[in-house]
């Protein structure tokens, strides 16, 4: 954990060396300060008024992610620059150093600096030896680095006129001669135009350089010494611990010192001193150097034997942590992009998850949750998993308390319980859902009434009674309808009572009866349909006893007392169990002798 | 001869006489016959125009035979309502027997020939009753 504080701590001063956009510029207490501060307990690095998890790789995504979709650094330049910088260190090990081989490795440091890869710090480095032993007054070193300088210069002046005479490789033999014998060559590749302007460039600093030295009388030693360890430990921080090692053993032979303390800056010794645990010096940042392509060497190690057992979260781990130490060590460059590959997926996920958690997607988590439980055998789960199923429950719970609100008619409820599960889980499938149960019930529902106010208007009751479940459900929010419902139910049921009795007289012959069954209905619900109809049926068949009936009532409302009685009596003889005929005689009856009294 | 003439003469003074008898026979039912029908000079009720308006004969007298079917009502004061079928019993009509008739013992199937009145509202009151 120590180290991979030291990574960030290294990243992020290597950060200051250079202009970084956003997101760290924030003001506060702590934006005076532009060194990182990590605590061991919480593994929270502050920085710039910001704190930030040590493992949280979120912060490094761009960059890491970017790494991890990269093809493996092997092509020929980037072989050849590999065996460069592993030659200067053979040639500067304690084993073979010596004068010769002090220029040997200058010189193959100079070439380094023609790689793109190396982005000139070994062009850096060389120039500083140089001016160190300009200071020292080293002659021999001097004329030695200087002859190396001019045969760079050669080398490059040669390849540059190779380059602009010669066809492009595979090319073949196009160049033209014109009609007077002139020699055209042939107009450059890109390619070729590209080497052309590296070599200009590259042979444009030799040449400043060459000059700049001829010019320089005098340097003050410890004036070398300051720049030469503060550039070290710029390549230090910068994490350019190859260069620190070479640079260290130059430093060494041109000084002669074993350990001497390193003349820096306030910041930059205290970063030191609490990283090494001891006082910078030129050993510590040397060991730490070593320590650190050590520790990367082994990290890439532990991620290839992690990843062939599926163990994607620590082999993520051991990764990153190597690839946060050493970005530009050749064991990082060189991972394979299969092997990348598949952690990138990991990686996609993992942060996918903790974005699915964060919007509250946990629909999506739950999926990333399940597929990472098999791809990944080693990551710990349980705390996504935890949060995933509380929510899930959270959610549903409000639900159905919210659909127990919708029955009960309960709108305030309802529409709190509806918000408090879509701020818990705002994707819910089960949410969607009943948002839109209650739409279309709302639609449903209001159309409902409005049929039902409508045939109650009509006393279109049977219509009521033979659709009653869509009514029923649609008035089970609203009391008054309630009420008329029920009047209106109970009145179908007391009519079908009747049409079921006057069936069953009818069975037996007796229409009579059956007809005086209807009517009793029929007088009290008269806009009945059904029972009109079958009241109908039934009066043709009883038709003698209708009419004796029919004529005597009209007759008592005309007040002809006698012709009415005559009626009913003769009504009665039709049908002597008749109730209407019994009433009508026993009313006008009693009429008739209190009228005449 | 005069034997053949003497019997001829003999058989018209008998069938004369015979004549004469017949017909006093004849006249004598008739007579007797006319005088036991009561409110024979009275005509018969109009059935059909009680069912279907009474009041246009009401104030009119009617001679009715009928059958005691029912009674309907009874008041001290204003008499007893009965119900009496007609025409072999297709049509049945309401009666008030008037108090006046009080001590008229009336029975259900009983036979009676009735003098009615049709009053103000349609109904036949009794003026007369005999027992058929």
């Amino acid at each position: 954990m120590k180290i991979l504080a030291l990574a960030f701590c290294l990243v992020t001063a290597n950060a200051l060396a250079q202009p970084v956009p956003t997101p760290f510029q924030h003001g506060g207490k702590d934006a005076a300060s532009p060194i990182p501060a990590f605590d061991p307990g919480s593994e929270l690095v502050t920085w710039n008024g910001q704190h930030w998890h040590v493992t949280n790789q979120r912060l490094f995504s761009l960059e890491y992610e970017k790494y991890l979709s990269t093809p493996e650094a092997s092509s020929t330049e980037d072989v050849a620059y590999h065996a460069l910088m592993s030659k200067v260190q053979n040639l500067l090990s304690p084993a073979n150093v010596s004068a010769a081989t002090l220029d040997q490795a200058f010189h193959v440091l100079s070439e380094m600096a023609d790689y793109q890869v190396d982005g000139n710090f070994s062009d850096v480095l060389s120039n500083q030896i140089y001016i160190s032993w300009l200071a020292l007054k080293s002659a021999g070193r001097i004329t030695s680095a200087a002859t190396a300088l001019e045969a760079e210069r050669k080398r490059l002046e040669w390849n540059l006129q190779m380059a602009t005479t010669q066809p492009a490789l595979g090319a073949g033999a196009s160049n033209k001669t014109s009609k007077n014998g002139v020699f055209i060559p042939e107009t450059p590749s890109l390619r070729q135009a590209t080497l052309i302007e590296q070599i200009k460039t590259r042979l444009l600093e030799i040449n400043t350089l060459l000059k700049s030295n001829q010019g320089k009388t005098e340097v003050s030693k410890t004036e070398a010494r300051t720049d030469f360890q503060a550039l070290l430990v710029q390549f230090y921080l910068q994490r350019r611990f190859e260069h620190v090692v070479i640079g260290v053993k130059f430093y060494r032979s041109i000084f002669n010192e074993g350990n001497s303390q390193l003349q820096v800056g306030e910041e930059a010794m205290s970063l030191l001193s609490k990283t090494t645990g001891n006082p910078p010096s030129l050993s510590t940042l040397d060991a730490s150097a070593r320590e650190m392509i050590q520790k990367v060497r082994q990290g890439v190690k532990a991620f290839g034997v992690l990843l062939a057992h599926q163990q994607m979260d620590n082999a993520n781990k051991r990764l990153f942590e190597s690839f946060s130490i050493g970005q530009y060590l050749p064991e990082i460059q060189l991972v394979p992009l299969s092997e990348k590959l598949k952690l990138l997926q990991y990686v996609q996920k993992t942060n996918q998850l903790i974005s699915a958690i964060d919007v509250l997607d946990y629909a999506l988590a739950a999926e990333l949750v399940d597929s990472l439980r098999t791809s990944a055998t080693d990551l710990d789960l349980t705390k996504p998993s935890a949060a995933i199923k509380t929510a899930l429950v959270a959610s549903d719970m409000h639900l159905a308390q919210a659909r127990n609100a919708a029955v009960a008619g309960d709108k305030t409820t309802l529409e709190t319980e509806m918000k408090t599960a879509a701020e818990i889980w705002p994707t819910n499938p089960k949410l969607a859902e009943m948002a839109n149960a209650i739409f279309t019930q709302g639609n449903v529902q209001s159309k409902a009434l409005v049929d039902f106010d409508q045939l109650v208007g009509q006393k279109n009751y049977r219509l009521i009674s033979d659709d009653k479940l869509r009514f029923i459900a649609a008035v089970a929010a609203v009391p008054e309808k309630q009420e008329q419902l029920s009047k209106v139910l109970e009145n179908i049921a007391q009519i079908d009572k009747a049409l079921i009795q006057a069936g069953e007289i009818e069975k037996h012959g007796d229409f009579a009866g059956a007809w005086e069954v209807a009517e009793t209905a029929f007088k009290e619900f008269p806009d009945d349909t059904k029972l009109n109809q079958i009241r109908a049926n039934i009066t043709v068949k009883a038709a003698t006893f209708v009419n004796a009936l029919s004529s005597a009532r009209v007759l008592e409302d005309q007040r002809q007392f006698g012709s009415a009685l005559a009626g009913y009596l003769q009504a009665r003889k039709v049908y002597p169990d008749s109730q209407f005929a019994r009433e009508g005689i026993d009313r006008v009856s009693r009429e008739m002798i209190f009228d005449l009294q | 001869m005069r034997t053949h003439t003497r019997t001829s003469g003999k058989s018209i003074i008998i069938a004369s006489t015979l004549a004469v008898f017949l017909i006093i026979a004849v006249a004598g039912a008739i007579y007797f016959s006319g005088k036991s029908r009561p409110y024979r000079a009275i005509a018969d009720l109009d059935i059909e125009a009680i069912a279907t308006n009474a009041l246009s004969i009401r104030g009119n007298t009617y001679r009715l035979d009928a059958e005691v079917a029912d009674s309907l009502f009874w008041s001290p004061s204003m008499g007893r309502l009965i119900a009496v079928s007609v025409s072999g019993g297709q049509k049945v009509l309401p009666v008030l027997v008037t108090t006046e008739f009080s001590s008229f013992n009336i029975q259900k199937g009983q036979k009676l020939i009735l003098l009615l009145e049709v009053d103000d509202k349609g109904l036949l009151r009794t003026k007369g009753v005999t027992k058929a």
